[in-house]
């Protein structure tokens, strides 16, 4: 098998540094869309969205949200730079359900503009929690991996 | 007789000082350990999106209009000033406020704008009549990254309104736990152009979708992270400088006690030889 070349990931956040390890390929969801990344990619900065942060390696692939931030890349190193970042494991997705059915009652009622926009961020957050809740980690098989 | 019970309550009422600053001490000294656990937490990030911002400056060219970064006539100047809420910790608050206080003063034909984060700031610069835009309480201990998102917004918005045209940041560099100096940063406009020693490498970088989207984007963030990591700063030198005052405090008390107890027993002492020779010339003058 070919070994695969990797490139270092890290994920900071104001609280702490999430992440700091290599990996083979950070799929990110940024404002334009889906970005990925593999070793050797060109410089480059992105804005990022609310959305779940792919790392694939050693055929796994982790999962972690991230909520809006910066990304360069650069020397073969990602550095991401989030508001805020959860992985899967630290979501309590009982206080999500309840968060969400929460902020979906409060949308029957007459709001004001800057409340509805502050429950639409929070929404997309609950979104974004359960979707990286679902699959938190994804094993593959060895043979399923593309080799060239 | 009075003299005595005099100095015996001055040594008891010491003496309970000295263990109120005693326990001060040590509450600062574990806050202390504390505040510099989050200090190591954020400067990862704090490095991290330096290095962003001194990339945006190789890929800035000459006759790009960049967000945040353009020339203006300087009419209005923004200070975000770190204190602390509380008092009883040395110099702390007094230096950085004359630290800010001596650049406003140097900029006098500008109007100074002022956001104090932390209640003793606030007040130092209400007394001297300045304009105060925003307060902020609670930074030193309890801060969160929220507070500092609120407040890096605030002079991202302003900035780019034209309300201010400059903003500068002073706060209390920690060095070590008896060294702290007070820094003063400027933070808009940004500095677009590139220094002789940069690497022009970077230079090739690609912005997604394009940089003025993404300066706009990262400028409130490095604002917000630099504003937030200026508060983890301010918050060490805080009980640093208050471990200290309160060490020394408690040593001069321990001093107070001892001259104290000194001129006590002294006057102790000349009691009872006064009595010894009452009663000698008393028995002298009987035989």
């Amino acid at each position: 098998m070919v070994a695969t070349r990797k490139l270092n990931l890290r994920i900071t956040t104001p609280d702490n540094v999430k992440y700091d390890d290599d990996a083979e390929m950070v799929i990110m969801r940024c404002i334009t869309g889906d970005m990925g990344i593999l070793a050797d990619h060109e410089p480059a900065s992105a804005i990022l969205d609310y959305g779940v942060l792919r790392i694939f390696k050693d055929n796994e692939e982790r999962r972690i949200a991230v909520f809006g931030g910066i990304a360069q890349v650069g020397d073969n190193k990602v550095t991401i730079l989030a508001n805020d970042a959860q992985w899967p494991e630290d979501i309590d997705l009982a206080f999500v359900e309840a968060e969400r059915s929460r902020i979906e009652r409060r949308s029957q009622e007459d709001l004001d503009d800057l409340t509805i926009q502050r429950d639409q961020v929070l929404m997309r957050r609950t979104l974004v929690q359960m979707e990286v809740s679902t699959f938190p980690l994804i094993r593959r098989s060895s043979t399923s991996k593309k080799e060239d | 007789m009075s003299s005595m019970k005099a100095i015996k309550k001055r040594i008891s009422s010491v003496n309970s000082t000295k263990k109120i600053m005693k326990a001060m001490n040590l509450v600062a000294a574990s806050k202390l350990q504390k505040a510099k656990v989050r200090l190591d937490d954020i400067r990862p990030m704090y490095n991290d999106i330096k290095t962003v911002m001194e990339n945006i400056r190789a890929g800035v060219s000459d006759d790009m209009n960049v967000p945040f970064a353009d020339a203006r006539k300087v009419k209005n100047v923004l200070y975000i000033v770190l204190t602390s809420d509380r008092g009883l910790c040395g110099s702390f608050n007094a230096t950085v406020s004359k630290e800010a206080l001596a650049y406003v003063e140097a900029l006098k034909d500008k109007k100074a704008k002022i956001i104090a984060i932390g209640s003793k700031g606030w007040d130092y610069f209400r007394r001297r009549g300045k304009e105060i835009v925003h307060r902020c309480e609670g930074a030193s201990e309890a801060s969160s990254y929220i507070d500092a998102e609120e407040i890096g917004k605030m002079v991202a918005d302003m900035y780019s309104s034209g309300e201010v045209d400059e903003v500068y940041i002073v706060y209390t560099h920690f060095e070590s736990v008896l060294a702290h100096i007070p820094y003063i940063e400027r933070l808009l406009p940004l500095r677009v152009v590139a220094s002789d020693d940069f690497d022009k490498t970077a230079n090739t970088m690609s912005y997604d979708p394009d940089i003025s989207t993404f300066i706009k984007n990262a400028v409130p963030m490095y604002l917000s992270i630099t504003i937030f990591g200026a508060m983890m700063e301010s918050a060490v030198c805080e009980q640093a400088s208050r471990m200290t005052s309160m060490d020394s405090a408690t040593r001069n008390a321990e001093e107070i006690i001892d001259t104290l107890t000194l001129d006590f027993n002294r006057k102790r002492q000349g009691m009872i030889t006064q009595e010894i020779t009452e009663i000698v010339s008393g028995a002298n003058a009987q035989s």
